[in-house]
């Protein structure tokens, strides 16, 4: 029960330091000792932590799935969601049985400092502007409001005043000219003529990811992986080698955004070679449950995200769950052409996506938004200030949260609950007269996921699972090898290995070994003269 | 009569070895030297270095140690990281302290034995350091060099390796990774399988069994392998490395020892091991890629890097992950065809190539690192090696032409002759083949000269980095304490300031005009031959100079009548100047 309190408290109002939160977890580990570890993560002294929810009674490497509070660190209460997250799985009772096959990890905060400032960023000092000083020119609160927006009115600048909404500003069309110039409050703090050139938290962790990195990308570092922040969880998964699933929790966005790979090059058949794995993601995009109608989609991630590096690079599963989803904003009428049938048809103009986002944060979220006031600027003279507060459009409401974390948990024990799981569902034989035997094991994956992606499987990213018949005195093998792979198994699909061996008796028992780094070892003994007989073949 | 030729050349160059880099001689007393510092000469004389062997991880480091003590004035050592194994990675930093920090001076970063296989270039840093140290103060040339140049030096890259080269028995192939633990087989047993001295002669040489299945046979020369052409009968199965199945798999030295190729890890290009063998977990996974990055990184004032690797006679420029084009600006490819040409003069046999087109694709190097990733000119240079044909002291490349040599100069070391052996698995076979210390190194002996030539061509290289000078400065009284100061500035060295492609990376910087005893009002100018110079916080920048280029400059300085100005030129990677100009 304390724990909750703690929870509630969690979500007052400017209640949810870190310490707060790890607090929290810390109080949880209290309630189950048995299913939740919190630990700090590996390679970092930033109060970054993990809570992983599994049967700690089993010793064994297990499927592992991943949560991560997002990684743009100015939407604030994901690691309140992750927190939410975690006690509602630990309280599912149903759930149990299943942390004995799987395990969830919960990555709160990778960046808390960062988190707690306000940067999206990590705190990396950086010379935007390379004039040799590092975060000397970023936004400053100029009128005393808190830092917003600010716009100066230039005939030839890029923004406009959105048509569907007097109160915010949007890139001019193609072929238009601009009546504005927009940026963050703040002067030019460095003299060197430019205005918040050189902020501080540019560089961000969510863009600093191996696959498909381009310096060009807004919040890039200088080269990639190079942030203590990435790296330490890098090297954290790499030591997971079941990691079976990747999940990122962001304040908003339209469905289950999954990382589906670079653009397919057909196989020599004409067939896409990853349909598998498309086939296992719309069916975990069904779970979650599709779109509404008029949604607003998420900005994309970006060059060098997580998402693309966990499925590219780690062979896992990966995509982006929203907190909230936000319905679009108001159309706008437009009269359109002035000859033929046309000219008296009234087309309906669509406002632009980024236009759609901001028309719908209006609607959800209006305390981050303040009025245009006029503002004499020390260097740009008559400006105005107001729009977006920094925070504006990151994060949900303080209520909506606990409801974006239900849904997430809901979701989080599906793919628990459909990971993959190795049996030896039996073992026949074949009795070829005067000791011989043909013996075939069958190893059934009864979880709904593939043993491993086809992604990874073709990249031979993942180990095969070996499958040994024990080398004893006892059992002669005559052909063949004792140690067989198979580099996956469908889920709910069966593979067979077999072995031609010569026994004394029937009452031998065989014994047999099967490896595997991503759900565990098992051992599986039965006595020749237990064994069913191989009735059919196998293709 | 070619043989007699080839032992003269051989007689040269141990001349000329020892000229350059043996103990001093009584035709070079130190007496008759001044001394550049107190002692420098007397302890010069009793530096005995000999470049006639190749030095083991062990004598690297206590070489360097040496050095670093003896020659405190202008040689420094630190570590700048630790290997996989946590062996120390150190950095030799050689600089003239009085004439300024080692920051504060252009510098040429220069390192080795990246791939643990390639070690012959910890040699030729030694080299380099024992030449520019003996010579400091007596060759104009040196001292000019060194007193406005920083050289860092990183002899050993991947030192695992090079201990166990050194220590263990290999063949010239093996080893070339760091020694993280890798499953090359997936088997889930990690460096099972690796190599094995058979007959326990300290080396890794080949195997051969008769075969009449076999894809090889034998050549002219009866020691030689040749594959058989199709159609013609096989003679010999032959295996690589000298081993047995120490898995029991039914296969034979299929997982050796380490890891990741150092040279793959590199945070420019950077390709999943599915795209690039070798290339690692991610980016600097390993530590000895993430201490020369992070040093590198962290050294603004680094202007040309040279890597060494062998082997196969090449000067190699970036880039490795792709072609030219669309990548390369014109100008510096015209940078470093100069550079590289004058490589191939100072380097007989040498060629100069790009990488990707005249080599090979590679993805996360260290040469793609410093040029597409920070737009430092750079060179990989590929020791020794076959050429085109036997010629002179070099050995050709058909196997006919490589034995030939080395029958001749290696020493009787370099080829060991097939013997017959009792394979625990395949039976009877013949051990026999290249020493490791063959076909990508010279014997020891023959080691100095191109060991100094390849020295000599990174010397140079560090010689052309942009060079400012004032070539005009005049100054013109306004009235109002106003004075026009007009400036030429021009860069004499053969490098610009700036490559292109920093400045397309943004890893430029602009050439300061610092005025002392005055302050600058204006860089506005009428005249468009003096506007190249622009205002960045009250300070007057000028943008990148070409090599052999002026570029003229007009500022409006307030000033007190008569008092004088002192004018600097700053950047970061060239050598910089100073003049005093007279207000009026």
């Amino acid at each position: 029960m304390r724990y909750l309190i703690l929870i509630a408290a969690l979500l007052a109002p400017c209640a949810f330091a870190q310490e707060d939160v790890r607090r929290a977890f810390a109080q949880l580990q209290q309630a189950h000792p048995t299913h939740l570890k919190v630990e700090d993560l590996p390679g970092l002294e930033n109060g970054a932590f993990t809570a992983t929810i599994r049967d700690f009674e089993v010793t064994s490497d297990l499927p592992c799935v991943l949560i991560v509070g997002s990684l743009h660190f100015r939407e604030k209460t994901s690691p309140e969601a992750c927190l939410h997250i975690a006690r509602n799985l630990l309280e599912d009772k149903a759930l149990r049985d299943r942390l004995s096959y799987c395990e969830v990890v919960i990555l709160p905060c990778l960046a808390p400092d960062a988190r707690m400032v306000g940067d999206n960023g990590v705190g990396l000092k950086f010379d935007d502007d390379r004039d040799g000083n590092a975060d000397e020119d970023g936004p400053s609160d100029l009128n005393g409001g808190g830092i917003t927006q600010m716009r100066v009115k230039r005939a030839g600048g890029k923004y406009i005043i959105s048509k569907a909404d007097s109160r915010i500003m949007v890139e001019a069309p193609a072929g238009t000219v601009g009546e504005y110039d927009l940026m963050w409050e703040g002067k030019d703090d460095d003299a060197d003529g430019r205005i918040n050139e050189d902020a501080r938290g540019t560089i961000t962790v969510a863009n600093d990811w191996s696959i498909r990195w381009d310096d060009k990308q807004p919040g890039a570092n200088r080269f990639m992986m190079q942030l203590k922040e990435s790296r330490a969880l890098a090297d954290f998964l790499l030591n997971k080698r079941g990691l079976l699933a990747g999940f990122q929790i962001r304040t908003m966005g339209a469905e289950a955004e999954f990382a589906s790979g670079p653009r397919a090059e057909r196989g020599s058949d004409g067939k896409d070679p990853l349909a598998r794995d498309k086939e296992m993601i719309a069916a975990l995009k069904k779970v979650w449950g599709e779109a509404p109608r008029g949604v607003i989609k998420a900005e994309s991630e970006g060059a060098g995200n997580l998402l693309d590096w966990l499925y590219e690079s780690q062979g896992a599963f990966a995509a982006n769950l929203p907190l909230v989803t936000l319905i679009g904003g108001k159309e706008e009428k437009k009269e359109e052409g002035e000859d033929g049938d046309e000219a008296s048809t009234v087309k309906r103009e669509k406002p632009t996506e980024e236009e759609q986002r901001q028309l719908a944060w209006l609607s959800y979220r209006p305390e981050d938004y303040v009025e245009w006031t006029a503002f004499e600027h020390p260097q740009l003279g008559n400006v105005e200030i107001g729009g977006w507060n920094l925070q504006g459009c990151s994060n949900p409401k303080e209520d909506d949260v606990e409801a974006g974390a239900a849904k997430i948990a809901e979701f989080i024990k599906h793919v628990v609950t459909s990971a993959p799981r190795l049996e030896v569902s039996k073992v026949e034989v074949e009795d070829k007269g005067e000791g011989l035997y043909r013996v075939r094991l069958s190893l059934h994956n009864s979880g709904k996921l593939d043993y491993c992606t086809k992604f990874a499987q073709d990249k031979r990213m993942h180990l095969p699972v070996f499958v040994s018949l024990s080398d004893t005195k006892v059992v002669e093998l005559l052909s063949g090898t004792r140690r067989q792979r198979t580099d996956n198994i469908e889920g709910g699909g069966v593979t067979t290995f077999e072995w031609f061996v010569r026994v004394s008796d029937a009452a031998t028992e065989l014994q047999f070994d099967v490896e595997s780094d991503r759900t565990g070892a098992l051992t599986h003994t039965v006595a020749i003269s237990e064994c069913g007989k191989i009735t059919e073949e196998e293709d | 009569m070619r043989y007699l030729k080839l032992i003269l050349v051989l007689a040269c160059i141990l001349l000329i070895g020892n000229r350059v880099v043996a103990p001093v001689t009584a035709q070079q007393a130190p007496e008759k030297k001044t001394d550049p510092f107190p002692g420098w000469n007397e302890r010069v004389a009793e530096t005995n270095l000999d470049f006639r062997h190749y030095y083991p991880l062990d004598e690297v480091d206590s070489t360097c140690e040496m050095l670093a003590k003896r020659f405190p004035e202008l040689l420094s050592m630190r570590e700048i990281g630790r290997s996989y194994g946590d062996r120390p990675i150190y950095c030799m930093t050689l600089c003239a302290q009085k004439t300024g920090t080692h920051d504060s001076k252009p510098a040429m970063y220069i390192d080795s034995n990246i791939h643990g296989n390639e070690t012959q270039g910890t040699e030729i840093i030694l080299v380099t350091i024992w030449y520019l140290l003996r010579n400091y103060g007596h060759e104009p040339w040196v001292t000019d060099l060194v007193d406005t140049r920083t050289f860092y030096f990183v002899p050993v890259v991947n030192p695992d390796a090079r201990f166990l080269w050194f220590d263990r028995a290999n063949n010239p192939h093996t080893l070339r990774q760091n020694i993280r633990p890798f499953d090359n087989d997936r088997d889930g047993r990690m460096d099972e399988d690796p190599p094995n001295d058979l007959d326990g002669d300290g080396r890794i040489t080949m195997m051969r069994k008769k075969d009449p299945n076999g894809d090889y046979v034998l050549g002219k020369d009866k020691r030689i392998m040749e594959r058989r052409k199709p159609g013609q009968p096989g003679e010999y199965k032959l295996w690589r490395s000298e081993g047995i199945d120490d898995d029991g798999d039914g296969r034979i030295n299929e997982d050796d020892l380490g890891g990741v190729d150092l040279n793959r890890n590199f945070p420019v290009g950077w390709k999943p091991r599915y795209r690039q063998y070798g290339s690692g977990d991610y980016p600097c996974s390993e530590p000895e890629v993430k201490a020369c990055v992070d040093f590198i990184s962290a050294h603004n004032n680094i202007a040309g890097m040279q890597f060494y690797h062998n082997a196969a006679r090449m000067i190699l420029r970036p880039p490795g992950m792709s072609s030219d084009a669309g990548i390369v600006p014109r100008e510096d490819v015209r940078v470093y065809d100069r550079l590289g040409e004058r490589g191939e003069r100072i380097i007989p046999g040498y060629r100069y190539l790009q990488t990707h087109d005249g080599l090979y694709q590679a993805f996360g190097t260290q040469i793609d690192f410093g040029y597409l990733g920070l737009g430092r000119f750079v060179f990989t240079n590929e020791l020794w090696g076959g050429t085109s044909h036997e010629v002179d002291g070099i050995p050709g490349r058909s196997p006919e032409d490589t034995r030939d040599w080395y029958d001749e100069f290696g020493l009787g070391r370099s080829y060991i002759e097939w013997k017959p052996f009792k394979h625990p698995v395949l039976g009877d076979i013949e051990i026999g083949g290249w020493d490791q210390f063959a076909t990508r190194m010279p014997p020891a002996e023959l080691f100095i000269e191109e060991g100094f030539r390849n020295a000599l061509f990174t010397l140079k290289h560090a010689e052309s980095f942009a060079e400012l000078e004032f070539v005009k400065s005049e100054a013109t009284r306004l009235g109002a304490g106003l004075v026009r100061l007009r400036v030429g500035v021009k860069n004499r060295g053969a490098m610009p300031t700036d490559s292109g492609m920093a400045v397309s990376l943004d890893e430029d910087n602009p050439v300061e005009l610092i005025v002392e005893g005055g302050t600058v009002v204006s860089s506005a100018s009428a005249d468009e031959t003096f506007s190249n110079v622009s205002l960045r916080a009250g300070k007057p920048r000028i943008d990148r100079i070409g090599p052999e280029d002026v570029r003229y400059a007009e500022l409006i300085v307030k000033t007190s009548a008569g008092g004088d100005l002192t004018l600097r030129v700053v950047h970061p990677r060239a050598v910089n100047a100073e003049t005093a100009v007279k207000a009026p």
